[in-house]
């Protein structure tokens, strides 16, 4: 829909967060119980059946391709949020569409539509069929309807709180920031649901359906003195019920970005150049999914355009690091009941110990690196505006054993990365980027001066390589990364215990 | 066409039906696209992707009290729905005697819409796309010998319609166009491999450059980075390449947003009418220029755009507003509103432009004992809040004046007040492709992190 740049042309595998993150999120409004409970019914209670579905895949088939299939969703959104301590905006949305998909060795058509007259899905599923050329035909097997098995226990569906609820936990956001201390000048903060339904049917016999729900929570501090001014921002959710923010509490996410935000004022110029990083745990991760995650995406190892193109075998990270990317654990942003070709979702071993095990694939370039192979689960999509492309899930490093004091003792002079914002990576030649958005200085052995936002930059393999010591406190971040890659986001979980790392470059602004 | 009359009509009487609901002020804002692409691997098409789509955004005033919603279902049910939740949720905000649609006079739309649709763009066919795909992934592959294969080759075009209906009798619709071609092109060489990529964007068919120069300068852009390294880390004077200088430009104008002065929150607050930057810093945004991708008669709240001056030889002139912000901070909206169905209106720009100097580009390089030109960003390590800049950058060593060796794995970092001050010189070739015109350069100075 949008007639600027294709985004894709500007943001490319650019790692997003914060409030105005990329993130799809939110559901109904108060008093929707009703229709809530309709779409616990068959096909979402879209005008769709199976009849219809068979009829689209016949026709996707029609010029010779070799697969088809549709992909229906349909998300109800809603977000509220305040600003200057009021509630500035509530908002609903609802997007439904259906997407079809024919693919005929690499080559692959799409189409879709937000209008679901059988006539104009028709005219989609033609529009799709056009990537074969020639004449083609497929007896439509029977379609065995079933439904994900759900991965995330979900006690009270954000959509259906009401918005009074929401308000009120980010009036307690607003009332904890400024009361944190006399140098709070800014609090914006926001939470956004999504209830989502999806069916993927394919020309294999599969019809699935899926419903989900999302949420997250989200405070933005800005804190000002005579000298400086600073900001701090934290949040978090994931795929969990209202009942999340019982635990993880407005009170304690309006402190903690409070806290980023009054700490750092009269920060310091980073010294710049390579030096030794002590990296806290959790939504420190997107080290890994930066440094190495992207480049074991299927579709980069396919084009040949990843560094680590045929490296499955080898030494790619140093011993100690052994990374898993697992959509199954419960409640994590990063999960899902099924991906965006109807795949389970799995469990994977990447790297074992240094060594290279597999690459992360959707069902197109599983097929295209081996006939033989199947998707790993990775098969993602932003909407049903999009192809699925193989992407990430919950991506993390298993713990070592090492304690966090020991990690911070064993350096010198150095910096303490504690907060982090976004990063991107280039995956021809592994350079990537992460940002530091709460550092401090290490000297001889503990932490002291707060820094100066600073980017970190480094190598992929040679990151990894650097990697002497990680802690037993493993973590996953809090739940608010948005991965985006080839103009899609999506919903991802990155994890990390301590870890230090030897060497790598800090971009300060202060020459030694 | 038809149906599309009958959609509006149908959102003409949403908006009615809402106010009589008991709203005070609503806006429709109203969006149908259609979007084909193509990309090539291996000589043949890789993907075909094509699609039309609608959609609308509600938004509602109650008693100085905002509520929003969006749907992509356009059937009788999914509008009265969507008015229908809007309405409640309006209940549920705060009153804010700021908030509202903008003044009725100041709607007026006196100036013929720029040129910005052309048919031609509308009538490109998939056989076109195709070829055009194809030619550009072999003319990329045959530049040299160790460009190996491309991430990413294709071309593309997009019609869009706008239009935007309000409660106080507001009812105006625009369409534009777009044609695009891009290469992101891998080259290795010694076990490196390195990607870059170029494209060019148009409104009108006529005015895109050769594909197949757009292919070749993909791959340009790639081979010159084999054997980039890494460099000692060193306070350097730094020039950027315009499409770097234009990324700094969006950069710049996100400080100058209204709400952010008015909340204290960007580096500029309190600058106005202050020198913020070099005299050579000139920076418009204009939304009247025929045939650029950032032009529309109307922003998205309905007020013409024109063209204003936002630093003009190194003085800030203005902030950036939209309706609310203007009210609260008592200024005047500015008419560069963003909004998409699936938004509020917020404040944004149009097309921006850095007026470009008199330095030719190779001048620009002369007298620089060691610098570094930067060719390629990453990360947005930007914080308009207190301007400290640090992002990851690749590019090319400058020595005694020349282009020598290719530089990877470093940032670049200062504050972004010194840097507009340090900026010293400004090329003359200006580069406008999409909606932000920018020429070269050049810092005095900045924090080069590497080694």
């Amino acid at each position: 829909m949008t007639h600027e740049l294709p985004v894709w042309l500007i943001s490319r595998r650019e790692f997003l967060q914060g409030l105005a993150a990329a993130g799809v999120l939110a559901g109904l409004a108060p008093g929707a119980v009703a229709e809530a409970m309709t779409r616990e019914l068959r096909f979402g209670g879209l005008p769709i059946d199976e009849k219809l579905i068979r009829r689209l895949l016949t026709r996707a088939m029609s010029r010779g391709g070799e697969f088809a299939e549709v992909y229906v969703q349909d998300v109800l959104t809603d977000s509220v949020r305040l600003d200057e301590s009021k509630i500035r905006s509530a908002t609903v949305g609802a997007m439904r569409g259906v997407g079809v998909r024919v693919i005929k060795g690499i080559k692959v058509g799409y189409a879709y539509s937000d209008d679901f007259s059988p006539a104009a899905l028709e005219r989609t599923a033609d529009t799709a069929a056009l990537i074969a050329s020639g004449a083609g035909s497929w007896t439509p097997h029977p379609l065995e309807p079933r439904m994900a098995k759900p991965q995330s226990p979900i006690r009270v569906n954000s959509s259906e709180t009401p918005v009074s609820k929401k308000v009120a936990m980010l009036m307690a956001i607003n009332d904890t920031a400024r009361s944190y201390d006399a140098r709070v000048k800014q609090v914006t903060a926001a939470f956004e649901d999504a209830t989502s339904y999806r069916l993927v049917a394919n020309t294999e016999g599969l019809l699935i359906e899926d419903r989900d729900v999302m949420a997250r929570l989200a405070a933005y501090v800005i804190a000002a003195d005579a000298h400086d001014r600073r900001t701090g921002f934290y949040g978090g959710g994931g795929r969990v019920g209202f009942e999340h923010y019982e635990t993880f509490t407005p009170v304690d996410v309006a402190k903690r970005a409070a806290q980023i935000a009054v700490a750092t004022l009269g920060a310091v110029d980073a010294p710049a150049g390579e030096q030794t990083v002590v990296l806290a745990n959790g939504w420190s991760g997107i080290l890994l999914h930066e440094a190495i995650g992207h480049g074991l995406e299927a579709d980069f190892i396919r084009k040949g355009t990843s560094l680590y193109t045929g490296k499955v075998g080898q030494k790619v990270a140093g011993e100690q690091c052994t990374v898993i990317d697992d959509a199954t654990l419960p409640n994590k942003r990063g999960t899902f009941n099924m991906d965006d070709e109807g795949s389970a979702p799995q469990r994977k071993v990447l790297i074992d110990r240094g060594v290279l095990r597999g690459y992360m694939s959707d069902r197109l370039n599983a097929k295209l690196l081996d006939p033989a192979a199947h998707s790993t689960g990775n098969g993602r999509r932003e909407s049903f505006r999009h192809m699925p492309i193989p992407r990430m899930s919950n991506t993390f490093l298993a713990p070592g054993t090492a304690t966090p004091e020991d990690i911070i003792k064993s350096v010198k002079k150095g910096l303490y990365a504690k907060m982090f914002g976004g990063g991107q990576v280039d995956i021809a030649n592994g350079n990537f980027v992460f940002e530091v958005a709460e550092g401090y200085l290490i000297e001889d052995g503990r932490v002291t001066k707060p820094v100066k936002g600073a980017m970190l930059i480094g190598v992929g393999p040679v990151a990894l390589q650097n990697v002497s010591l990680v802690g037993a406190d493993a973590a996953l971040d809090p739940g608010i990364g948005t991965c985006g890659k080839d103009g899609q986001g999506v919903p991802v979980g990155v994890g990390l215990p301590h870890v230090r790392i030897d060497k790598i470059t800090v971009g300060g602004t202060r020459t030694a | 066409m038809d149906h599309r009359k009958q959609q509006l009509d149908q959102i003409k009487r949403l908006v009615d039906r809402v106010k009589r609901g008991g709203a005070e002020q609503v806006d429709a804002f109203f969006e149908w696209g259609r979007n084909t692409e193509v990309s090539a691997r291996h000589g043949e098409v890789e993907n075909l992707k094509q699609a039309v789509s609608t959609g609308v955004g509600l938004r509602v005033f109650r008693e100085h009290r905002l509520g929003f919603g969006y749907t992509s279902d356009l059937t009788r049910a999914g509008l009265a729905q969507l008015g229908e939740r809007v309405l409640a949720l309006a209940k549920e905000t705060a009153a804010d005697e700021n908030n509202g649609l903008p003044a009725a006079e100041s709607l007026r739309l006196e100036r013929a819409h720029p040129d910005i649709f052309d048919p031609a763009v509308e009538a490109i066919d998939n056989d076109w796309l195709v070829k055009t795909a194809i030619a550009m992934e072999k003319e990329a592959l045959a530049y040299d010998r160790r460009v190996k294969t491309c991430e990413q080759v294709g071309a593309g075009a997009n019609v869009a319609r706008v239009a935007l209906i309000n409660s106080a009798g507001f009812f105006a619709e625009y369409q534009v166009s777009a044609v695009w071609c891009m290469a992101d092109v891998v080259a290795e060489e010694n076990g490196q491999k390195q990607s870059n990529y170029y494209f060019d964007l148009s409104t009108h068919r006529g005015d895109l450059r050769d594909p197949l120069w757009v292919a070749r300068m993909g791959a340009w852009r790639a081979v010159r980075m084999l054997g980039a390294k890494k460099i000692p880390s060193a306070e350097l004077p730094v020039v950027f390449e315009p499409d770097m200088a234009k990324g700094f430009v969006g950069q710049l104008v996100s400080a100058l947003n209204g709400d952010l002065a008015y909340k204290k929150s960007t580096f500029l607050v309190d600058k106005l009418g202050e020198k913020i930057a070099s005299p050579l810093v000139t920076v418009v945004d204009d939304g009247t220029l025929a045939r650029r991708s950032g032009s529309r008669p109307f922003d998205g709240e309905g007020l013409p755009t024109r063209r204003q001056a936002l630093i003009d030889k190194g003085v800030l002139q203005r902030f950036v507003y939209d309706t609310y912000t203007a009210n609260k901070a008592h200024a005047k909206p500015t008419g560069m509103a963003s909004r998409s169905y699936q938004s509020l209106p917020s404040i944004g720009s149009n097309n921006l432009l850095l007026e470009p100097g008199a330095t030719p580009p190779a001048e620009l390089l002369k007298g620089i004992e060691r610098g570094l030109l930067v060719t390629s960003m990453m990360g947005s390590g930007v914080n308009v809040v207190n301007g400290d800049y640090s992002r990851g950058a690749n590019g090319l060593l400058i020595e005694r004046g020349e282009l020598t060796s290719p530089v990877q794995e470093v940032t670049i970092g200062g504050n972004m007040l010194q840097m507009l001050a340090d900026i010293d010189a400004v090329g003359s070739d200006l580069d406008w492709r999409g909606s932000i015109g920018a020429p070269s350069i050049r810092f005095r100075k900045l924090t080069v992190s590497g080694l």
